[in-house]
């Protein structure tokens, strides 16, 4: 896991940063980048801003194990390819959405977070295991509550557009859980890949994880929000090829974070 | 090793084998869980309000 270019931020080892246009100020801290709660105009902005940011690092993770993985099987580099395509196409209706509510490239700090840890790891089915089963796995539980929360903003422009990314993540998960699956079964050292792998992002996340009372740099305390409020979209997931049982771990999952949280938050006030 | 069948000191181990579908449940991450580490894409509604 040594061969490619590394950094090392808040004591963990990741891949370094993939070339940026010098219109973007890259940050590696949460706590630099200018995230904010609200939906107020600015906010939209930045909400775009980081999701348009987000996109092109997806695209170049998958570029990025085309290239280092030349070896895999055909018909999951076709998938790669075909992500790679479905990433950049919404780099760019994201990018026209904030041009059309008054946003520009580079107007916010970018971090490329999922980049830095994805391609760290040196086994394509681990970096599957993360890009697409367990980050896009998660922003599908994500975008279904951020359509909902952009349609009550009153800007159904941008929920429709959330809502056609959405369908494009299912078959991105869903090929990866078909891969996995199969995979795991033909290859048990995949499952030790898959387990390394999200053993890392753990430990990785867990070094990021806000000390409390911490703030980025407009001033929003990043610790300040439940994070469990993002509950598991079983619907979706199941499109997404998730077993049942793994739907039900995910929610007993939640249900234990939601329990330990309230406990938390129950024992600060008194 | 008082109450104890002297033929069996102690417990028998229990080995539990995971197969691929077990283990991959196991290996699983929820979006707060991700979240937490960047307040990830932007999620912050209501409870992150300044």
């Amino acid at each position: 896991m040594t061969q490619y270019p590394t950094k090392v931020v808040r004591g963990v080892t990741l891949r370094a940063d993939p070339a940026r246009e010098p219109c973007f100020k890259v940050v590696h801290n949460a706590a630099d980048l200018a995230d904010y709660a609200d939906m107020s105009a600015v906010a939209r902005r930045q909400r775009l801003h980081k999701h348009m940011h987000n996109e092109m690092q997806s695209i170049e993770m998958s570029a990025q194990s085309l290239a280092e993985f030349t070896d895999a099987p055909w018909d999951v580099r076709m998938s790669m390819a075909r992500q790679c395509w479905d990433e950049a196409r919404h780099t760019r209706l994201l990018h026209r959405r904030l041009g059309e509510v008054g946003g520009y490239k580079g107007e916010f700090p970018v971090m490329n977070h999922e980049w830095s840890i994805t391609c760290m790891v040196g086994s394509l089915w681990g970096r599957i295991a993360l890009q697409n089963r367990t980050f896009e796995g998660g922003e599908i539980d994500l975008l279904r509550q951020l359509v909902k929360m952009w349609e009550e903003a009153g800007d159904p422009v941008t929920a429709e557009l959330l809502e056609g990314i959405l369908a494009d993540e299912l078959q991105h998960v869903r090929y990866a859980n078909q891969w996995l699956q199969r995979m795991g079964r033909e290859n048990p050292v995949v499952l030790l890949q898959v387990a390394a792998a999200i053993n890392y992002a753990k430990k990785v996340l867990k070094a990021y994880e806000p000390a409390p009372g911490e703030t980025n740099a407009v001033g929003v305390d990043l610790t300040g929000f439940e994070h469990v409020q993002v509950l598991a979209n079983v619907a979706d997931r199941r499109l997404a090829g998730f077993t049942d049982g793994e739907i039900a771990e995910i929610v007993r999952m939640e249900e234990e974070l939601r329990a330990s949280s309230t406990g938390l938050a129950v024992a600060a006030n008194g | 090793m008082d109450g104890q069948n002297p033929k069996h000191p102690y417990e028998s181990p229990l080995i539990k084998v995971l197969d691929e579908e077990e283990l991959l449940k196991v290996f699983q991450m929820t979006a707060a869980e991700i979240s937490v580490a960047s307040c990830w894409w932007g999620a912050c509604t209501a409870g992150c309000a300044a």
